[in-house]
């Protein structure tokens, strides 16, 4: 990166920062500190629905998922819109008419305090612990290939954040991630434009359709009915769908945003605006790895996108393998490249047999390439067993940094780290706001001032923000830590989103029954994580369906006498 | 459930809003498909 990377990189983050701080600097009450104040509409809200979404990871992964598998990975989103259009008309109008700050308050005037205090534990479990890998996840890709020092790397995206959180609360954090994502929008869109432009003059942009589509990178949409595929339109829909509902509706990353403002009907247009637009902005990002696939098919990539790694085996003792496999690979690549070009004339031409015929000489040697790349793994296994095998991450930003022009380079760049940013602000909000208004409030210091609330809420807010950050400095030390994170998150949203949806549609059950329910299905779906080998999307499903089933039975078997009267808190009142 | 219908821009009620949402998806995964098919 050059001085005028530098430039926009910083630039832009601390003129985000300094933002934050600006609109916020003489808020100083409770409710705006925790539900934002009444400017906020909807197009500033659909936003920071959409940018607490998107983590830095969806950045830096995602277009090397497309370039690895194609477009199927946006199936795994199709669930989504009909989970928002649930959370719209069933989450937010009780949200709003309890006029809860958290989703979890909404379980103790529903229930009882111990229900609530289940949810809101399993939320800050969850989250508190994946703040620090959305922290560490994109330092650890962006040190290695810049050569920057991790440490400081990730005090770079942590503090500007706990900054402008810890002082502007929810309104500071709606706003920053408006102008985050309209960087992430432009910076996408430019690196879109910019790979289709680097592609060679003799191929347009339908050209490079043609050739994604022809090696099979195009395959949007799977009705297969193969449950051992991984990504089909039936998965998507049904995993997707428990997925969404429950991290839209009862994630209070996710909940205090629609519920800033303080507008029903802002609220439900900020998230129609993602039903809509999700879909297309997964869509596009993905073709953005595709060209980046395409274009590489025309420029030589490296053997390994991961140069770090690649660097250490060149220095070991396999280091005579690995260059037999770049002699193999170097071979493989100059028969495609030929074959790509017959390809590229074929499809000008429009001759279906010659297409057909270029096609498989294309993946002739494209088949060998992936055979190649998975010799390459299982030799980096053997240098280190501990080393990362997986490059697919280091795709979009090796490209950036190779073939994008200097000024450009730091505006990628800052597009993941305000990505980075704009997650871990939610999650730091949501993590302080919980602690005070779920724990701190109801059982430490029930009939404290306001005063005495906003100062606890910034100084929880920055507390989780040391917690995400120390956690982030020390990920490194334990193995498979992102993947564990991630299993972490789907065994405890089923049970939470299974609470939830007991509390708005099963209106005779009570907070114990639900309780009890909650504690037993998740005791089984942690037995059927270690001894089974269920895909871990499927603990969504199992754990929200068992704790339905199971509250309901026990309310009207053992606990038929706890069922007298219920709150008023369901859809129908 | 009951839900007010007002300031639902373009579309009136949220009812029509969530039609909306819903044909807008089908004509993505259309679209999705399409492109698959006409350059695969």
């Amino acid at each position: 990166m050059s001085g005028i990377d530098y430039a926009v990189l910083f630039g832009t983050l601390l003129a985000i920062a300094f933002y934050g701080w600006w609109k916020t600097r003489a808020d100083q009450n409770l409710d705006h500190y925790l539900r934002g104040d009444a400017s906020i509409r909807w197009g500033t809200i659909g936003l920071s629905v959409m940018a607490t979404q998107a983590s830095a990871i969806t950045f830096l992964s995602t277009p090397g998922q497309a370039y690895e598998s194609g477009m199927a990975f946006v199936q795994n989103y199709f669930g989504l819109p009909f989970a928002l259009i649930v959370v719209c008309a069933v989450f937010i109008p009780i949200y709003h008419r309890l006029k809860v700050v958290t989703a979890y308050e909404y379980l103790g005037q529903r229930f009882d305090q111990k229900t609530r205090l289940l949810g809101a534990f399993l939320f800050l479990l969850q989250r508190g612990l994946a703040a620090g890998i959305t922290i560490y996840a994109p330092a650890i890709i962006l040190s290695a290939l810049l050569g920057w020092n991790l440490s400081l790397t990730i005090l770079l995206a942590g503090l500007f954040v706990v900054i402008y959180t810890t002082s502007g609360g929810t309104t500071a954090v709606s706003h920053t991630q408006k102008w985050q994502m309209a960087v992430i929008l432009v910076g996408m869109a430019i690196a879109f434009g910019m790979v289709v432009h680097r592609l060679p003059p003799n191929v347009s942009f339908l050209d490079a359709l043609s050739v994604a589509g022809k090696m099979g990178k195009l395959n949007a949409v799977d009705f297969s009915l193969d449950p051992h595929r991984r990504y089909t339109v039936w998965s998507g829909l049904l995993g997707g769908f428990f997925l969404a509902l429950s991290y839209f509706g009862t994630d209070q990353s996710q909940v205090q945003r629609y519920l800033a403002g303080g507008s029903l009907t802002a609220g439900r247009l900020g998230l129609l605006f993602n039903a809509v637009l999700k879909l297309p902005m997964q869509f596009f990002i993905l073709l953005t790895g595709v060209m980046v696939f395409v274009f590489f098919q025309f420029q030589k990539p490296p053997l390994f996108f991961n140069q770090p790694v690649i660097e250490r085996v060149a220095q070991s003792e396999q280091a005579g393998n690995l260059r037999a496999l770049q002699s193999r690979y170097d071979h493989a690549f100059a028969e495609k490249r030929a074959a790509i070009a017959s390809l590229t004339n074929a499809i000008d031409a429009g001759s279906a047999p010659a297409i057909k015929a270029a096609t498989a000489a294309v993946l002739r040697p494209q088949k060998e390439i992936d055979g190649i790349h998975g010799e390459v793994k299982q030799t980096i296994k053997k240098t280190n067993p501990k080393m990362e095998t997986n490059d697919a991450d280091y795709v979009f930003i090796s490209f950036v940094l190779h073939y994008l022009p200097h000024g450009l380079i730091g505006l990628l760049v800052a597009v993941i780290f305000c990505a980075a940013m704009s997650s871990s602000a939610s999650e730091l909000n949501a993590l302080g706001s919980t602690t005070v208004v779920d724990f701190y409030r109801p059982l430490v210091h029930p009939a404290a001032s306001e005063t005495h609330y906003l100062f606890v809420s910034k100084l929880l807010t920055a507390a989780w923000g040391g917690v995400a950050i120390s956690f982030a400095l020390f990920a490194n030390l334990v193995e498979n830590l992102i993947q564990a994170i991630n299993i972490l998150g789907s065994i405890f949203y089923g049970s939470i989103l299974g609470i939830f949806l007991v509390a708005f549609f099963l209106r005779f059950v009570r907070g114990t029954a639900v309780f009890v329910a909650a504690l037993v299905s998740q005791t089984l779906v942690l037995f059927l994580f270690y001894s089974t080998s269920i895909g871990y999307l499927w603990f969504n499903v199992i754990g929200c369906v068992a704790v339905l089933a199971l509250s309901a039975a026990l309310q009207k078997t053992l606990l038929r006498s706890d069922g007298d009267s219920v709150r008023p808190s369901g859809p129908a009142s | 459930m009951k839900e007010p219908n007002d300031a639902v821009p373009l579309c009136g009620t949220w009812r029509n809003a969530y039609l909306a949402v819903i044909s807008f998806f089908l004509l993505e995964v259309a679209l999705f498909y399409l492109v698959d098919r006409v350059f695969s």
